[in-house]
């Protein structure tokens, strides 16, 4: 049990570290979404199930799908300025 | 002393004399919390059966009494078999109802500036996209529903229900062009807010306080059973699956509006 904490820690550690090391920001969005998912099942093995829900659901999904509409506008917005010069 | 100086004063050292202000208040208020010696039920240093989690755990916190909470067992303070739900819909409602309209502050952000201006043009998505969504929005629908529903007895409750129900609409308006109007979101959300402080209200009209659990609180364990906490979460559950639908509707909406 506690050797499964511990290697989901530093999965999720190890995650956090290889957002920094991304190409694209959509890459990262990802990789924070998989962090996210891993501390729901994280908090699942504490006993903290409500917590776990929520994580799962807001930081897993709700978060990184508002991530990547926020990343498409950005880039349709920088195309739209490169064709207008 | 001349312009520039002045600026600079006004633009570095004003803010963070500010920001030390309101950490002192803050520790003040946080140091006055832990060593308060006053009437009540304390915080800290005070033997376990003392603490306000633990009157929290036996749902007596007016009664001063410590019981064991039994399955099907009535006459409880509140009757949720959840106890994170009893702190967070009945003890602390006060808190989740200001969550609530954090929540909607963000959400009125999101509005205003991810607006479209345009009529957006619509591409369509592939065919199994279409064939797919439906029927695992069945499944995200009623998972919401029952997280929402059941959040007084299991794990869950209006916040990850409402969550879960929006991830399904954000699946919807992946697929289809036409799913839910932003108006009604709008609409819902208004009517729920209005909604708990309805009941809030009228908790200070049957009990003296705002956000007071006035009905009975039933049997632990039944449906039926923890009086307002029900129509709260309910209200809660459709406040929050509409607030974040609508920021997520309105990234997407704008999105097409240019692509």
């Amino acid at each position: 049990m506690i050797y499964l904490i511990l290697v989901l820690s530093l999965l999720m550690v190890a995650g956090s570290i290889a957002v920094l090391f991304q190409r694209t920001l959509r890459a990262a969005a990802l990789i924070t979404g998989v962090v996210s998912l891993l501390a729901a099942v994280f908090f699942v093995f504490m006993r903290a199930y409500d917590v776990a829900i929520t994580e799962a659901s807001i930081g897993a999904v709700l978060s990184t799908a508002v991530y990547f509409f926020a990343l498409k506008r950005i880039e349709v917005h920088e195309q739209g300025n490169v064709d207008e010069d | 002393m001349n312009r520039g100086t002045w600026m600079k004063i006004r633009a570095q050292v004003l803010p963070s004399i500010f920001v030390l202000l309101i950490l002192c208040a803050g520790s003040l208020l946080v140091y006055r919390a832990l060593t308060d010696e006053g009437e009540g039920v304390k915080v800290m240093g005070a033997p376990i059966p003392e603490r306000i989690s633990s009157r929290f755990i036996t749902k007596s916190v007016n009664q001063r009494d410590n019981v064991s909470v039994e399955f099907g067992e009535r006459g409880y303070e509140e009757g949720s078999a959840n106890l994170v739900t009893s702190v967070v819909v009945n003890y602390r409602a006060f808190d989740t109802l200001l969550e609530v309209i954090v929540l909607f502050a963000s959400a009125a952000g999101v509005a205003l500036l991810a607006a479209p201006r345009r009529r957006p043009r619509y591409r369509e998505s592939s065919v199994i996209v279409r064939n797919v969504v439906p029927i695992v929005n069945m499944l995200v629908f009623m998972t919401g529903a029952v997280i929402i529903l059941r959040g007084h007895l299991s794990p869950g409750g209006g916040f990850a229900g409402g969550a879960v129900i929006a991830s399904g609409f954000i699946l919807l308006s992946l697929a289809f062009r036409h799913t839910i109007r932003g108006r009604l979101l709008i609409v819902l959300e208004s009517v729920m807010g209005l909604g708990i402080l309805g009941v809030g209200l009228l908790g200070i009209y049957y009990d003296g306080y705002f956000l007071s659990n006035f009905l009975p609180t039933g049997r632990v364990g039944s449906f039926f059973s923890s009086g307002t906490v029900l129509i709260l979460y309910l209200l809660i559950g459709v406040k929050v699956l509409s607030e974040i639908a609508g920021i997520s509707l309105s990234f997407l909406r704008g999105e097409e509006e240019k692509a």
